[in-house]
């Protein structure tokens, strides 16, 4: 393996990260704006730019705007495009996520240069289309309906608003059925004008690629990227909610509840992410795991369980999820919830921070494993904020955590009393059973229709 | 090296290049039957190590379906010398990842570990392969670890259910009609004996390939098998029923009433199998189809005429003949049935005038960018290699997949249209919205209580 920051002559000044390897014939190119869906909605946002909010901007905005680039570029039609990312055996991918935007061009080496010539007619020559703009509104309305039939999905939707409110991870990047009638060719224009930057964008490529060889295909195609600085938001970190709360997004006829238990976390780029991290892995991030152990080999209620600490450049979720029968649900919560608490109270089992210490540093080698997994994880460094060492500091980092600050990590940032308990279930089936457990007495209780949001 | 007849019992059987890169897969049989397939790729310092068994719900009967797949829990429970749970244990410890899948025609178990952890895996693979410790308590908890997984992927998956009924509506006779999880009357029912039985029955080197790919040394790895393996005595393996399925001469048809927001429509052609030449053309052809933005059909549906909000397709990796699927969701406003309609114009064209050079030479260029994607990783290298040598009998049939691409023609595809696109070979489910009045009298409302269903690919531990 071979990794390589240059500072690249081509477009002018811009280091692009390049992860090398010639065992096959393939290869992959990446410009990733800083920019992303939290940009959607603004406080003080310009109404020239968001007309149609009077300036806050419309949910969805930034996936609207990414996406109406690749529908019409450099004089051809979206079809057309099509057709020439079919004609080389490429992929062309735009993927917004809250604080990125990826635009990708993946091909066998002998096509990667026309590839990139597609890529660059995308970014630099969008074209706007106003019938695209109106088929991507019906495409976008489409893929609601399509979201609603999955109850994973559905959960992780009311999951994140009901847990970070008006914060922009609250927001679907894909919009709502309101905001998506919205969207407009205008804004997106704006959007474009005002994010795409040379000093917003992280370059990088992976596969069969040599650095004059990408260094050669920089200068061909991506010269004309506008100069301009990083342009990525303060996120603000909303007050968390207090009190245990139960979400129950009612969907007929469920066999099953799909459920996520969790709070607030901190960033990732927290000094106190890491022992929560390891403390979380060592209560739920494996399969030998206690929440497993607990729910899956004792007591079979569900086929999986899991915990997890997500990250991000804000403050993202600490999250538990189980999905037991239908009737099982009222157990399996009380089980989990007394679990948090136990996991909070007591701290980790004997061995269990030297299991989770010694999985997550030789586990790390499959983070890292081929070129493209490496350009992912080094491109999502720099769009965090993140020590760029990470890749290789990241062991010896996890095996010095010690039990003190897995401890402090534990009493800091995990609130058993202040849960958000949301799951996709049959309300008249799991509600009676729910408001019986001792356990959620005082909880808040709330049930919305599964295709209200 | 070992090698030859004469070294430790350990045969070289074959050998073929991978890659353009120097690197060589090597197929070795110890006496006891056992196979061993060897990649040494040092590009990253992991391993993926992969045991197949030519086992699967094919081998299975009506009223024990589904015990293939439970089987697959109980192996990762407890052995002789390891205590339950202490199996993944070991391997989490040393940053491994584990898992498993069936489907008809295999079950083969997963192990991703570091470059280190070689002797780990042959050691504890080889355990579990002869010293699986299986009791009442264990089936029990898996029984109802399995219905969770049934609830999740087909009761409250309208995906998982319709694939689940087009297998046992277009499989009259052949074991491919029930779902590998098994109906739930049947895991509802496994006992413990059938689990002891089927133990013993399938699982031995001689129904097992096992495949190593990664950072290992060859000679090394050699010598652990051969330490760990060479002991165990191979069984007689009983031969699967060989059911040949009727052929289908009129199209069938079922319609559900279901908790969507718009239609759903899943098709199955009647597909050859895996080892037959027509098997990767008919991929090629539905990758031609629907399988890029610009494939007509997927334009057609999708993008011109926006019927559908998404459709794709795929043939079956089976040893007998199975279905080339396609499936996907309409819009709002559009029903299953006008998408046919759209579908069959298509597939007539198809049949009077064939694809198109360019439509051909895009598919080629897609296909071969996706082959060389699915070998990037040590786990995609070995999976490959095990599923070419357990389904086809033979892992260089692997090698051959990119000079056919290459050579396919606009004829070949048009003529594997014809013999295998005909509607009277075909099998359409349906699932509309529920609580929408029946307005599709064309289709035949079938009266029997809706299955439970397969998923579409194997499944996990």
């Amino acid at each position: 393996m071979s990794e390589t920051t240059v500072h690249s002559q081509a477009v002018r000044g811009t280091d692009y990260l390049l992860e090398e390897n010639h065992d096959l014939p393939l290869c992959r190119v990446q410009l990733t704006l800083r920019t992303g869906a939290e940009t959607d909605v603004v406080s003080d946002g310009d109404p020239a730019e968001h007309p149609a909010s009077g300036g806050r901007g419309i949910i969805g905005q930034c996936n609207f705007a990414t996406e109406l680039w690749r529908r019409g570029a450099g004089g051809r039609t979206r079809a057309q495009l099509d057709e020439e990312v079919d004609r080389l055996g490429a992929t062309l991918q735009v993927l917004s996520w809250h604080d990125q935007v990826v635009f990708e061009v993946a091909a066998l080496t002998e096509k990667i240069d026309e590839a990139c010539g597609l890529l660059a007619d995308v970014l630099l020559r969008p074209e706007f289309p106003p019938d695209e703009a109106e088929r991507l509104r019906r495409e976008l309305h489409a893929s609601l309906d399509d979201m609603r039939d999955d109850d994973s999905s559905l959960m992780h939707r009311f999951f994140a608003r009901a847990l970070y409110g008006d914060h922009p991870y609250g927001r679907p990047v894909g919009g709502t059925v309101e905001s998506i009638d919205q969207l407009s060719v205008l804004a997106a224009q704006a959007w474009h004008r005002h994010y795409l930057k040379r000093g917003n964008l992280v370059v990088g490529a992976a596969g069969d690629l040599k650095p004059d060889e990408l260094e050669r295909l920089l200068a061909r195609h991506f010269t004309a990227l506008p100069d301009g600085p990083r342009l990525d938001v303060q996120l603000k970190v909303s007050p968390p909610p207090r009190g245990l709360r139960v979400l129950i997004v009612d969907k007929p006829e469920r066999t099953q509840s799909q459920i996520l238990i969790g709070h607030l976390a901190p960033a990732w780029r927290d000094p106190n992410y890491l022992p929560l991290y390891v403390a979380t892995t060592a209560f739920g991030g494996t399969f030998t795991a206690r929440l497993m152990d607990e729910v899956r080999s004792k007591r079979g209620l569900s086929y999986g369980a899991s915990a997890r600490v997500s990250n991000g450049r804000g403050v993202r979720a600490f999250s538990v999820n189980v999905f037991p029968s239908a009737e099982q649900t009222a157990e399996t919560i009380e089980l989990v919830l007394r679990l948090i608490s136990e996991w909070k109270s007591d701290g980790l089992r004997p061995g269990e921070l030297e299991f989770a210490q010694s999985f997550l540093q030789k586990n790390h080698a499959f983070s890292i494993q081929t070129p493209e997994d490496r350009l992912g994880l080094r491109t999502r460094l720099h769009i965090c904020d993140m020590p760029l060492d990470h890749v290789t500091t990241f062991p010896a980092r996890v095996g010095a955590v010690t039990p003190e600050q897995v401890r402090q990590a534990l009493t800091q940032y995990i609130h058993p009393q202040d849960l958000l308990i949301t799951l996709v279930a049959t309300a008249k089936t799991v509600l009676p059973a729910l408001q019986a457990v001792p356990a959620l007495r005082d909880a808040q209780f709330e049930v919305v229709p599964y295709d209200s949001y | 090296m070992i090698s030859g007849s004469s070294a430790n019992a350990v045969r070289l059987v074959s050998e073929h290049a991978f890659g353009a890169g120097g690197l060589r897969a090597r197929l070795f049989q110890l006496e006891n039957g056992l196979r061993v397939l060897l990649l040494r790729d040092p590009a990253a310092p992991v391993f993926a190590y992969q045991t197949w068994f030519r086992v699967g719900s094919r081998h299975e009967r009506e009223g024990k379906t589904g015990i293939a797949h439970l089987f697959e829990h109980l192996m990762f429970n407890e052995t002789e010398s390891l205590p339950p749970g202490e199996f993944d244990r070991q391997f989490e410890l040393q940053g491994g990842n584990t898992n498993a899948a069936t489907w008809v025609d295999w079950t083969y178990y997963q192990d991703d570990l570091p470059a280190s952890e070689l002797e780990l895996a042959v050691r504890l693979e080889s355990e579990r392969m002869h010293r699986l410790v299986v009791k009442e308590r264990q089936v029990e908890t898996e029984r109802g670890v399995v219905i969770s997984e049934r609830r999740l992927r087909v009761e409250d998956d309208v995906d998982g259910f319709m694939s689940e009924e087009l297998f046992r509506l277009a499989f009259t006779a052949h074991p491919y009609h029930w779902p590998t999880i098994g109906w739930m009357r049947d895991i509802e029912n496994i006992s413990l004996e059938d689990a002891v039985s089927f133990y013993k029955t399938y699982y031995a080197p001689n129904n097992a390939t096992v495949v190593i790919a990664g950072d290992i040394e060859e000679e090394r790895a050699l010598s652990l098998i051969q330490t760990h393996y060479a002991g165990l005595l191979p069984q007689k393996i009983p031969a699967p029923a060989l059911v040949v399925e009727p052929v289908q001469t009129a199209e069938r048809r079922a319609s559900y009433k279901k908790q969507v927001l718009t239609d759903k429509l899943l098709v199955g052609y009647k597909a050859p199998a895996f080892t037959e030449p027509d098997h990767l053309l008919l991929d090629l052809l539905s990758d031609l189809l629907m399988g890029g933005s610009s494939s007509p059909i997927y334009c057609d549906l999708v993008i011109e005429r926006e019927v559908m909000s998404s459709i794709g397709g795929s043939v079956t990796p089976f040893r007998d003949p199975g279905l080339w699927e396609l499936g996907g969701s309409l819009q709002r406003g559009h029903t299953a049935a006008e998408a046919l309609g759209i579908f069959d114009e298509h597939i007539q064209r198809l049949h009077r005038d064939g694809p198109s050079a360019d439509a051909v030479e895009r598919t080629r260029a897609r296909a071969l960018t996706g082959f060389y994607s699915g070998l990037r990783t040590a786990h995609g290298k070995a999976a490959s290699l095990g599923e070419y040598e357990t389904t086809g009998g033979d892992y260089r049939l692997l090698f051959g997949v990119p000079e056919v691409i290459r050579r396919v023609t606009p004829a070949d595809l048009q003529a594997v249209a014809r013999r295998y696109l005909r509607p009277e070979q075909r099998t359409v489910i349906i699932a509309e919205p529920d609580g929408r009045p029946p307005d599709d009298e064309e289709f035949d409302e079938d009266d029997e209580e809706p299955g439970y269903g397969q998923p579409a690919s194997g499944s996990a531990k």
